[in-house]
């Protein structure tokens, strides 16, 4: 289980100005289900993702795996569990080494994380490539001879390698076909449950959240806002801006037209932030304490959490 | 719709489309057949995959198709006149005047260099100095943005990408044209401002009367938005129907599987609704099969369909659909 708690993250934008990309983030990824991610860009979410990799390093709070915290992990254990979490990306052309072969790219980490060599990587190799639905003799072509769901495949394939317990997913599908989309993220959802491995999925598109999702945490300007089971929080959202997203999305159904009067401005630079709650400015139920106060977290029951004056 | 309105001649007429690329392996069709109308003051949506010829076939009507690549049958006429009959002055006249176009990015559309001022300046065309401010202050005030005097000054970057686009949206705006064409004007952009943008365009197409030929490949954009619903798939139309037939009983195959694909928060259930992927890929344009495009990914698929391409065919209610199988 991978839990960050109150974790901050500022960054110099020049002598006097920081830019604050996370104000005191609470996220937990468990293992075997898939926890969702979702705002608008700009809030924090890749740089969340970047976090509990450890690929950086908070400010504050603290950032824990299976209760271990992550920055006062020996060599080996950072080793141990760069192996346990792993990272799918968004765009599947930009994330795999045109000059390596499929086999070569999968198999690497079994390779680097002394897990196989020889025959018996190979081997595995050929079993993972199965998994994710690629035809057998994908191993000794290169990424280029792949379409973009094809290497997304490959992707997922080599995350997979090194049997992490987590796998942090950053926009997987946004760069794909909507026909391909459906595949991948039915692919993640499989595998999720047939090796009981956690996914946090990172997305901008609420209509996926939902479909695939247990929990979901709303991001605005480096804060979650509103976390929940995603069936609650899409049915009664508590939030205003997560009633404003939920608004936002066009409804498949004609005959259902909303009224999208409500989403009005653009998200404020995280680098001179309003005073108060972030949202103020663009929500419509702002009183008195909103323009001043930044509102504490307020736990609803059923495991959902909201950060807004309404639900004090 | 009026019976008045059936029988006008549509604003913008498609027939046959076909766009071939010369590459260095010999020549390839991004576009096979591409037939449909956009009717004035209404918006159309053309919808497909990537590969799907859609923004191809937007790029033809506006003359704007990479270097490599030529219209080589069909035809397009606008108000009756067929584009292929005018001069370069006429086209000239055409794109950017009757003929308004805004593309996916917004940030890279504008040039870097210049103001919005100049950008304005240069759609507006040949009029005096105050003329151009006076006009330009007022399209930006019609697409809704705030403190327009101050925004002349502005560079690209000094704005979001939701301004960008309003921007663009005003220079398409600043002949008057009585179409615009919009290629996934919204793609890029979050979610919030997307219903913005497309709140702005609904409202340009009732208070002007412009017409859209909307670009996208999101359906959910089409349900909310579109009058008619065109879709393409490997360089054909497959369907055409107006949204209310499509969404209540779409025909193809295609348009079946890509709505059980989509994922959609507002159906019933576990919230588990769509997603249901589509087997294998999209086509290369090279290689296209000799029958129907769609009939390796297709349930409905049996020996007849990989004979020859369907024809276009007309199942009624004023509808089209390019299958053997479907209706």
């Amino acid at each position: 289980m991978l839990k960050a708690s109150g974790v901050v993250k500022r960054y110099r934008v020049d002598k006097s100005r920081y830019l604050t990309a996370l104000d005191g983030v609470d996220m937990v990824v468990e293992k075997g289900l898939t926890a969702a991610l979702v705002g608008e860009s700009g809030c924090g979410k890749s740089t969340l993702a970047r976090l509990l990799l450890r690929l950086e390093k908070p400010d504050e709070g603290q950032l824990a795996f299976d209760g271990a915290d992550l920055w006062q992990m020996t060599a080996g254990e950072v080793t141990a569990f760069r192996r346990q979490v792993q990272m799918i990306f968004q765009d599947p052309f930009g994330s795999l080494n045109p000059r390596m072969k499929v086999s070569e790219l999968v198999g690497e980490g079994l390779v680097v994380h002394k897990i196989a060599s020889g025959k018996v990587a190979r081997a595995r190799v050929e079993e993972l490539l199965a998994l994710v639905g690629l035809p057998r003799d994908s191993g000794d072509k290169y990424p280029h001879q792949f379409s973009g769901g094809q290497r997304q495949r490959i992707c997922i394939a080599r995350a997979l390698a090194v049997e992490p317990s987590l796998l942090i997913a950053d926009e997987p599908i946004s760069a794909l076909d909507v026909s391909i989309q459906a595949q991948i993220l039915k692919l993640l959802d499989d595998i999720r449950q047939r090796m009981g491995v956690g996914v946090l999925l990172i997305s901008h598109d609420l209509r996926v959240v939902r479909a695939v999702a247990k929990r979901v945490s709303v991001m605005y300007l480096g804060t979650v806002v509103e976390s929940g089971p995603t069936d609650s929080v899409f049915s009664d959202p508590k939030h205003p801006y997560t009633v404003m997203l939920l608004e936002a999305v066009p409804s498949t159904d004609p005959a259902e037209s909303r009224v999208a009067q409500a989403v009005s401005g653009d998200p404020p630079s995280p680098v001179d932030k309003p005073e108060g709650c972030p949202f103020h400015p663009r929500c419509t139920k702002a009183f008195e304490p909103c323009y001043h106060v930044i509102p504490e977290q307020v736990e609803l029951g059923g495991g959902a959490c909201v950060r807004c004056h309404l639900y004090r | 719709m009026s019976a008045l309105h059936m029988n006008s001649a549509p604003l913008l007429e498609i027939k046959g489309l076909e766009v071939t690329f010369s590459t260095p392996d010999g020549l390839v069709r991004g576009v096979n057949d591409i037939s449909f109308t956009v009717a004035g003051g209404s918006c159309t949506a053309l919808v497909g995959e990537s590969g799907s010829g859609k923004s191809l076939t937007a790029l033809s009507v506006v003359g704007l198709l990479p270097g490599n690549a030529t219209m080589t049958a069909g035809s397009i006429h606008f108000k009756g006149r067929s584009l292929l009959e005018m001069g370069e002055g006429e086209l000239q006249k055409f794109r950017g005047g009757e003929a308004g176009m805004i593309f996916q990015e917004p940030m890279s559309s504008l040039n870097p260099v210049y103001t919005v001022g100049f950008h304005l300046a240069e759609a507006i065309g040949k009029e005096s100095a105050t003329d151009i401010k006076a006009r330009s202050i007022e399209l930006l005030r019609e697409v809704g943005i705030p403190d327009p005097q101050r925004r002349l000054a502005a560079y690209p970057h000094q704005l979001s990408g939701g301004l960008c686009q309003r921007v663009l949206i005003a220079c398409a705006l600043a002949r008057n044209p009585s179409l615009i064409i919009a290629d996934e004007p919204t793609t890029a952009l979050d979610v919030t401002v997307e219903a913005q943008i497309m709140a702005l365009l609904d409202r340009l197409k009732v208070e002007r009367s412009v017409a859209l030929l909307l670009v996208t490949h999101d359906l959910g954009l089409v349900a909310q938005h579109a009058d008619k619903v065109v879709v393409a798939y490997a360089g054909y139309t497959v369907e055409e129907a107006s949204v209310k037939q499509l969404f209540a009983e779409p025909l193809h195959p295609y348009t079946v599987a890509l709505m059980n694909a989509m994922p959609r928060y507002d159906s019933g259930g576990e919230g588990k609704g769509g997603l249901t992927p589509i087997r294998g890929n999209i086509p290369h344009p090279a290689m296209l099969p000799p029958g129907c495009p769609f009939a390796d990914r297709c349930d409905l698929a049996d020996g007849d369909c990989a004979v020859a391409v369907p024809e276009l065919r007309s199942p009624g209610q004023g509808r089209m659909v390019r299958c053997i199988k479907a209706g």
